[in-house]
């Protein structure tokens, strides 16, 4: 089904469209979810909040990348739920990682609110190369392990941590020379 | 976690449809580099020198070679035939001296001919540098071989590796020793045949052991310019103009022996940039005088 159709079915209150979702984005959204919380049981709890999220939200923007985001922001309220008890090692890889972006932890500064930090993101990620921003994206939003990545784009792991941390490194540089970072 | 690595995963989640969207449909194409590594792994290319004189059908190791206009250079290495292409710049030639620097009383018996080398697969196996001198003999230019053959790994992209160093002078890549910039803005890199495994990078350390032992093998083919490894050698004048050296370690492999193993590469008569200091990462091997055993220092 088209994303126009699931997107119209959804406008609409009717529960097909949940069933459309499943069928035509489920195997992505349970891979990002599994991708970030590591369990197969939390990524389906975490999918189910997701979809039920979606129920209640008007669609925003294109239906996948909408969708995926739900996704994150469940498995994010997901992991701070059962943190206590079990680790979301993807989830926890990506954070520190992202942390590179970041100056020292000492520092006080509090980073930019999320919306501008979003946006500047955005901007360094289109000024990057095609083949490093779908990296970028693959590996921080998708939450797509090295290897599989690796797989698909046919090179070898270790150059692709190279090339991340090389991303990482610009976009901090990129965020503190535009203030959004100190 | 903390709070500031939360918001930042956070701001990953509010990526425009469009960067999301061209993570999710675009298809990686098949690298360019991929299948000119397929190929230069099936046959690179050989270039003969002409008027080359070698001294017999195998490599000694004492030879020294000398062309007067060396354009192309094959060396015979028992089973296999390294050939290479130098366009030298006027005023260089090539000498091909062969001097094996043995490390045990047992290899030092081997490269006086006491014993006869039969094992070109020994790791100890250590052919020294193929050297081109200048017109007043001083050597500016050096090719490693070793004794185990196999083409281990082809360059990614030199372009890639040049923007990388663009960014991050210096960074310590998998390949890279040093980088040098010459005053047309050339770039020059110097790789060892060590794989480094910065723990910032990796904190586990190397993902296995032969990987470890990689050597790079830039493809030149479309590329101006030559893999590197700078060797070390005579004074630190010379030193600064051993910039363009290639280190090529190939691997002997039961399963694929290839007939023919060769490079292409072009010889810079340039000198980079060079803080004056060497810093020990890497020189010629010392010998030690009395014994004339290599004592396990410098180079490798």
């Amino acid at each position: 089904m088209e994303d126009s159709e699931i997107t119209a079915l959804l406008l609409r209150r009717d529960e097909s469209a949940i069933e459309a979702i499943e069928e035509t984005y489920g195997a992505r959204l349970k891979n990002l979810a599994l991708n970030l919380l590591g369990s197969r049981q939390d990524a389906e709890e975490c999918v189910n909040d997701a979809l039920a999220a979606a129920w209640e939200t008007p669609p925003q923007g294109e239906l996948l990348p909408w969708l995926l985001r739900i996704v994150r922001n469940k498995a994010v309220s997901l992991y701070r739920k059962n943190h206590s008890d079990r680790r979301a090692l993807g989830l926890e890889t990506l954070l520190s990682e992202l942390g590179d972006c970041l100056p020292s932890a000492d520092d006080p500064a509090a980073a930019a609110e999320g919306k501008a930090l979003s946006a500047e993101i955005d901007r360094f990620l289109k000024a990057q190369p095609e083949a490093d921003r779908r990296l970028f994206v693959r590996r921080y939003f998708l939450g797509e392990a090295l290897a599989v990545i690796a797989d698909s784009e046919h090179v070898k792991p270790k150059k692709l941590v190279d090339r991340l941390y090389l991303i990482r490194k610009k976009l901090r540089t990129y965020l503190k020379e535009g203030g959004f970072l100190t | 976690m903390n709070e500031r690595e939360w918001a930042l995963f956070e701001a990953v989640t509010d990526l425009s449809d469009e960067t999301v969207r061209s993570a999710l449909t675009a298809e990686p194409k098949c690298p360019k580099r991929t299948l000119r590594k397929i190929a230069i792994a099936a046959c690179l290319a050989v270039v003969l020198l002409a008027g080359f004189m070698i001294g017999g059908n195998h490599f000694g190791w004492f030879t020294e070679i000398k062309a007067d206009n060396p354009s192309e250079l094959e060396i015979d290495l028992g089973y296999s035939v390294l050939k290479c292409n130098m366009d030298l710049p006027d005023g260089y030639e090539l000498h091909i001296q062969r001097e094996y620097l043995p490390r045990t009383p047992e290899e030092k018996a081997l490269s006086s001919g006491e014993k006869e080398r039969t094992d070109y697969r020994s790791p100890d196996c250590n052919p020294p540098p193929i050297q081109i001198v200048n017109s007043e003999g001083k050597r500016v230019f050096g090719v490693v071989f070793y004794g185990k053959f196999k083409i281990l790994e082809v360059l990614a992209d030199f372009n890639e590796e040049k923007e990388h160093l663009e960014q991050h002078p210096g960074c310590p890549t998998a390949i890279l020793e040093k980088n040098a910039i010459d005053k047309n803005g050339n770039h020059y890199l110097f790789y060892r045949n060590d794989y480094e495994y910065p723990p910032e990078i990796y904190p586990e350390g190397p993902v296995n052991d032969i990987e470890r032992d990689y050597q790079y093998v830039v493809d030149i083919t479309e590329s101006k310019y030559a893999a590197f490894t700078a060797i070390g050698y005579g004074s630190e004048e010379e030193v600064r103009m051993l910039y363009d050296a290639l280190n090529i370690r190939f691997e002997k492999d039961d399963e694929n022996i290839p007939e023919e193993i060769t490079i292409r590469l072009t010889v810079h008569k340039q000198l980079g940039e060079w803080d004056g200091n060497w810093d020990g990462d890497w020189r010629w091997p010392s010998v030690d005088e009395e014994t004339a055993l290599y004592d396990g220092t410098g180079g490798d």
